[in-house]
C-alpha cells in the first residue's frame, strides 16, 4: 500500500517531511477502529507519506547470522522478501511511525519481523553511548521514531511500550522519539493530535 | 516435576541460547522437552498444550532489538489463546541474554514476558538477564572463569525450578567477570577480523548519500 503526496516548493526543493508509516495487519480493523486512518486524520497535506503494511508471514525471520554485518555490510543475506527494501525506506525517512498493536508491552509480530531485520542499518562496531554499550551508526542520519501502540492494554503494558520506544531510539540512533498509546477512538484522536505536534515541531527544528 | 523449555532463538543450531539451555537441562531428566519457537510446529496445538501442561515453562531467548525475537512473539500469542482452555497453568521463568555488556539491557524484554504471563494467566516467577552472552557461547567450559558468574546464575535458576515452589522474585542480572573495555575491544577486533576474512564489500553508501542529499535540500 503506497500513498504519496508530493509538495515541492517553487525551486523544486522538497519541503515536505518524509513520513514512513509501517503498520501491522490489524491496524485497519481492530476493536471497531481503523487506527491507521485515525492516525492520519490531522496530517493534511503537510507531509510526504508512505504507508506500508507489514505481515510477519511474508517477512522471513532474522536468522541471527550477522551476515548483514560481516558478509554483505548494510544488506540482509536473505534476498527473497522485501525487508531490504523496507530498510532502505526506513533510513531515507525523516520520521518512521511504527503503528503496532501493543503485544504484552512490545510490538506485534508483524512490526517486529521487520525491526529484527532492520539491523542492517547499524554497524556491528560497539561504542559507549549514554553510559551503555550500543552499536555504531552506519549512516550519518537516522529517522525520528514514533512508536504508536493501539488496542487493549494494561498500565504495565503501556509503560513497557514507552520504555521499549526509548530503548529503540537509543539503539537505532533516532535523535527524537515519542511513544503514543491509544485504547479507543477517543484516545486515538488525542494521540493523533500529539503526533501532529511532534511532526510539526520536528519540521521546524530541521 | 515436569519442565518444558521454549527456545526463542531464531538460530536453529549452535546458538548461545541452546548452550545455556544445555547447562540447565543437565539438572533435569534426559527427556526434558525443548521446543524451538522458530519451528512452525511450535505454533500448533499439540506443542502449545504440552508447554502449558508443564509444571514449569522456561523461556530462553536472545535479545533482538530491545525485545523478543519475532518467532517467539508469535508463539506467545498462540499460547495466550490456548491458555484460555487449559488449567492449571505453569510457572514461568525466563532467561534473556544480549551481546551488549550490560545485563540490564535485557530488562524490557523480561518485562514483556512478565506482561504476557499476567495476560495469559501463567504464574510468573522471575527472569535472568545476561550481559555479554557471547562469552558464554564461546567458552569451552562455561563453568570456569570468565563465564562462571553466568553458569552459577543458571544453576541457581535450575535449583529454583527443581524446588517446584513459588519463587516469585525480582529479576536477576549477571555479566561475565570481564571488564567492559576488554569485552568491547575484543568484540570490535572480532567484527573487523570477520569482515576481513569474508572480504566483505564496503557498505552501500548510496543509502547514506541519498540521505545526505535529502538533508541538504531541506
Amino acid at each position: 500500500m503506497l500513498g504519496l503526496k508530493n509538495r515541492p516548493d517553487e525551486r523544486g526543493y522538497q519541503l515536505a517531511k518524509n513520513v514512513l508509516i509501517l503498520f501491522d495487519h490489524t491496524a485497519t480493523h481492530y476493536l471497531g477502529v481503523n487506527w491507521l486512518s485515525e492516525l492520519k486524520k490531522p496530517f493534511g497535506e503537510a507531509f510526504l507519506v508512505q504507508e506500508i503494511l507489514l505481515n510477519s508471514s511474508d517477512l522471513k525471520p532474522c536468522m541471527g547470522c550477522f551476515g548483514c554485518w560481516v558478509k554483505t555490510p548494510g544488506k540482509c543475506v536473505i534476498t527473497t522478501d522485501s525487508a531490504d527494501q523496507l530498510s532502505n525506506s526506513f533510513i531515507h525517512a525523516d520520521t518512521v511511525i511504527l503503528l503496532s498493536k501493543v503485544t504484552y508491552g512490545g510490538y506485534s509480530a508483524d512490526i517486529k519481523a521487520f525491526l529484527d531485520r532492520s539491523i542492517v542499518n547499524i554497524s556491528p562496531i560497539f561504542i559507549i553511548k549514554s553510559g551503555e554499550m550500543h552499536h555504531k551508526k552506519r549512516y550519518p542520519n537516522y529517522p525520528d521514531l514514533v512508536a504508536f501502540g493501539y488496542g487493549d492494554m494494561t498500565a504495565d503494558e503501556a509503560d513497557t511500550f514507552e520504555t521499549l520506544a526509548e530503548r529503540n531510539a537509543l539503539n537505532l540512533h533516532s535523535q527524537r522519539h515519542i511513544a503514543l498509546t491509544a485504547r479507543n477512538r477517543g484516545e486515538m484522536e488525542q494521540a493523533a493530535e500529539t503526533l501532529q505536534q511532534f511532526l510539526t515541531k520536528a519540521g521546524r527544528e530541521k | 516435576m515436569n519442565l518444558v523449555i521454549l527456545n526463542g532463538s531464531p538460530k536453529k543450531h549452535h546458538s548461545t541460547t541452546a548452550k545455556m539451555i544445555q547447562v540447565i537441562k543437565e539438572n533435569f531428566a534426559d527427556d526434558t522437552k525443548v521446543y524451538q519457537a522458530v519451528d512452525s510446529s511450535s505454533l500448533e496445538q499439540p506443542a502449545l498444550q504440552d508447554m502449558l501442561a508443564a509444571d514449569v515453562l522456561l523461556i530462553a531467548f536472545p535479545l533482538y532489538v530491545d525485545s523478543l525475537p519475532m518467532p517467539l512473539i508469535r508463539v506467545l500469542v498462540e499460547l495466550e489463546q490456548e491458555a484460555k482452555v487449559v488449567k492449571p497453568l505453569p510457572k514461568v521463568y525466563a532467561v534473556c541474554h544480549c551481546g551488549f555488556y550490560e545485563s540490564s539491557q535485557n530488562e524490557t524484554a523480561l518485562r514483556i514476558i512478565k506482561n504476557f504471563c499476567s495476560r495469559a494467566g501463567l504464574d510468573w516467577q522471575y527472569g535472568l538477564g545476561i550481559g555479554a552472552g557471547v562469552f558464554f557461547g564461546m567458552t569451552d567450559d562455561p563453568s570456569k572463569w570468565p563465564a562462571k558468574t553466568v553458569y552459577d546464575a543458571l544453576q541457581k535458576l535450575s535449583a529454583d525450578v527443581l524446588s517446584n515452589q513459588g519463587n516469585q522474585a525480582e529479576n536477576v542480572f549477571v555479566t561475565p567477570s570481564v571488564p567492559r573495555f576488554i569485552y568491547k575491544a575484543g568484540g570490535n577486533f572480532g567484527w573487523k577480523a570477520q569482515l576481513r576474512k569474508n572480504s566483505a564489500p564496503k557498505p552501500d553508501r548510496n543509502r547514506a548519500e541519498k540521505r545526505d542529499r535529502n538533508s541538504r535540500e531541506k
